[in-house]
């Protein structure tokens, strides 16, 4: 089976040839397209790739199906491309992308209408745009090896001059490098791997071999080497496979390497180990899962604080999410021994379960005393911003925050920070609405979930340490005294402001 | 010490389509110290630095470095770019970054001997970046990513070092280093220059100062030309001291 797919059509020499062929215009696109990748170079690449056409022809016409010929009109042609863009661009208002689209489209135009003229001679056009590896003549062979020689052996050569004007090209000139040489160098070899790719897959999808690979190794790798690597065997697999496809299935072989190496770009987008799609959902959907088991932990030690009934549904209430939601997660808390049910329904903290609460606790009110006392945000809003960055910090960096900010004992509304070490010194306080006439109390701390209540509060200075007296209470509004002034305060705010009886 | 100047610009005239960003500048650069350029926004601090590397099309002027054309003594002179532009995802490690420092005493087609990989290999613990080595250069807060350059800077064992920005966006403790390590290579007698755009601790970390908004201002010492009337100069009516917000987001991951 695997003998007939794969070993019997080499028994032709043609085939061999074009397996060959393949593998090596596979290897040298992927190697080169790297840095065309890097460069940020793709839609140069790929006007080279049509650029060369007048040149090839060009040759033809003058010297016949030579192949020293053919090659020297395309990297004629190339550079004279890369020149007039250049100049382009530097002579005029003209962007880059503009004369790159200008000038390969007016080549490529070129091309064609001097093939139209060479119809009589039966030179294929579609020869040319398509490739036929099938048709690989050993002369062929012959110049694709020695251009691949010629490309690899520059890569590793002048490795140092393209990885660092590929990088930091300010840097590269400061210390002595012409930017320019190895700019139009560059061009030069890849209007060299533009001939050599023709006769296998043609002008038109050369560029899909020359990025595409790269594009997939920059996927799997952070190492240049190591991508350069990737990219030259995925270019060879690719074309091998693409090869066999044309050969069995009697497709464009062109098309079918392209196809296939396209195909292996989608995997790796989705399947990559570090950058794929599916890993990056997985770790978001996780990450989601750990933010809400946190927060029912908090919920958890919120309401027992307050003395409040702790059953799912209470906390469903409080964090405003649907109870179905909850359940997987406190399921998992449970198998955690982070939380237990004694008596079947209301959920309760355990000892590790506490510690966790308090973790986030710490995380979330350092996040707060820090957005207000160093960022400058408005009282009323770090409840918000510290929700979001309260969840997944390093100790160590929760500790850093805690001592750039001289170890608060509490939070801008009043609350108590927890320590390090994971102790709090809750205070004893009471809301508001339990203070009866004639009563005096020091506000302790301020709920800090209502945005517009805060803001009213603060803007009246209703704040931590401001003593306040009750002077008169009916249908649940209370009116209070601070020094001289006058308040009315509904339930909505004496149910969160909480005072220190004195 | 002999008194040609290290570096020498004459008559300097920088512009960029037309519009000039440098004017008519002439400074002799001799002492030792650390020396600050400051300058308002569009004042050609960045561009200064470029001049003195002919990074820039110079429109007028020449500049001589160690006496000669910058062209001769490239290899003297290492320059950290603000970090803008650095594209951050290029994939290359710290260690690779710090390489190509060395790149200018290389040869063309050579590779890095045992003593390049060797001073690389200082140059990173210099700058306490040893657990970071093989790691890709996204991967690093701000403060991190800005030690690498300083190592690279190092790692090219240079007269002069040319810094745009390298206070911007880093942590306490990279800042401090920074510092530190700029008075030990002048301490060595190198010359070090920053462009530098923060003015509140100007007196602290500069010996000398260059003022620049377009036209140089004022050049020497911090505390004869750290004053009001030629800071005002400089600065024209802009001068309003901005309230620095510590910015802490970045060290989070």
């Amino acid at each position: 089976m695997m003998y007939d797919l794969f070993i019997e059509p080499l028994q032709y020499q043609f085939m061999q040839r074009a397996l060959i062929a393949s593998v090596m215009v596979g290897v040298i696109n992927g190697a080169l397209g790297c840095f065309i990748i890097l460069r940020r170079m793709a839609f140069i690449g790929d006007a080279m790739s049509h650029a060369v056409l007048p040149g090839v022809v060009i040759a033809f016409m003058v010297a016949g199906k030579g192949h020293i010929a053919l090659f020297l009109g395309a990297v004629f042609a190339g550079i004279i491309t890369a020149l007039l863009i250049g100049f382009v661009n530097r002579n005029s208002r003209t962007k880059e992308d503009s004369a790159i689209g200008v000038i390969f489209i007016g080549m490529f135009a070129l091309g064609v209408l001097l093939i139209s003229r060479l119809r009589a001679v039966h030179l294929d056009l579609q020869h040319f745009l398509f490739g036929d590896p099938l048709g690989v003549s050993p002369g062929d062979l012959w110049l694709t090896a020695i251009i691949g020689m010629v490309i690899l052996g520059s890569i590793i050569l002048f490795y140092k001059q393209l990885q660092l004007t590929s990088f930091d090209p300010t840097m590269a000139t400061a210390i002595g490098m012409n930017t320019a040489l190895v700019h139009y160098f560059l061009m030069g070899i890849l209007s060299m791997t533009i001939v050599a790719s023709l006769q296998a897959v043609g002008i038109i999808l050369v560029v899909a071999m020359l990025i595409t690979p790269g594009a997939t190794a920059y996927l799997l790798t952070e190492r240049l080497p190591r991508m350069l690597m990737l990219a030259s065997i995925i270019g060879a697999v690719a074309a091998i496979v693409g090869l066999y496809i044309s050969y069995w299935m009697n497709y464009s072989s062109g098309a079918a390497m392209v196809i296939v190496v396209t195909l292996i770009f989608l995997l790796t987008l989705v399947f990559a180990p570090k950058q794929g799609i599916l890993i990056k959902a997985i770790q978001r959907k996780r990450a989601q899962e750990r933010h809400l088991k946190d927060d029912i932990l908090k919920a958890i030690y919120h309401l027992t604080k307050d003395k409040k009934d702790t059953g799912i549904e209470t906390i469903a209430d409080y964090l405003g999410t649907e109870l179905p939601m909850l359940k997987k997660p406190v399921q998992r808390l449970k198998q955690a021994h982070l939380l237990y049910t004694p008596d079947g329904r209301t959920l309760q903290l355990t000892e590790n379960g506490e510690k966790q609460a308090l973790k986030v606790i710490r995380s979330h009110r350092l996040w707060e005393t820090y957005l207000t006392e160093k960022a400058g945000l408005g009282w009323e809003h770090v409840d918000e911003e510290a929700e979001r960055l309260e969840h997944d910090l390093p100790d160590a960096l929760v500790d850093e925050i805690d001592e750039r900010l001289g170890y608060p004992e509490t939070d801008p509304h009043g609350a108590p920070i927890p320590k390090k070490d994971g102790t709090i010194r809750e205070t004893e306080d009471h809301p508001l609405a339990s203070l009866q006439v004639g009563e005096s109390g020091i506000i302790t701390r301020v709920s800090d979930q209502i945005p517009e209540v805060l803001a009213t509060l603060w803007k009246a200075g209703l704040v931590p340490n401001v003593q306040l007296t009750v002077t008169e209470r009916d249908n649940g509004v209370i009116h209070i005294q601070v020094g001289e002034k006058k308040f009315t305060l509904d339930n909505n705010a004496t149910s969160r402001v909480m005072v220190k009886k004195v | 010490m002999n008194s040609t100047p290290v570096i020498d610009i004459q008559n300097l005239t920088v512009s960029y389509h037309r519009k000039p960003a440098i004017r008519s500048i002439n400074l002799q650069l001799k002492e030792n110290g650390i020396i600050g350029i400051i300058g308002p926004n569009g004042a050609g601090k960045s561009t200064l630095l470029k001049a003195i590397l002919k990074l820039v099309p110079i429109e007028h002027g020449t500049i001589k470095v160690l006496g000669q054309p910058v062209d001769k003594v490239r290899d003297k002179i290492s320059y950290v770019p603000q970090k803008e532009i650095i594209d951050w995802d290029f994939p290359v490690t710290v260690k690779d970054v710090v390489m190509m420092g060395r790149y200018a005493h290389i040869g063309a087609i050579q590779r890095p001997s045992h003593r390049d990989r060797k001073i690389v290999d200082e140059a990173i613990d210099k700058v306490s970046m040893n657990e970071y080595k093989n790691q890709q250069i996204g991967n690093l807060s701000g403060g991190q990513q800005q030690r690498v350059f300083l190592a690279r800077a190092l790692a090219q064992e240079s007269e002069i070092l040319l810094l745009d920005e390298p206070f911007v966006g880093v942590d306490a403790a990279t800042e401090q280093a920074i510092i530190d390590l700029m008075h030990t290579l002048n301490d060595e007698g190198k010359m070090v220059i920053v462009v530098n755009h923060d003015l509140g601790k100007v007196q602290d970390y500069f010996d000398h100062l260059i003022m620049i908004n377009q036209w140089l201002i004022a050049y020497g010492p911090t505390r004869e030309v750290f004053k009001p009337e030629l800071l005002s100069k400089t600065y024209g009516g802009r001068l309003t001291i901005l309230q620095k917000t510590e910015r802490l987001f970045g060290v989070a991951q």
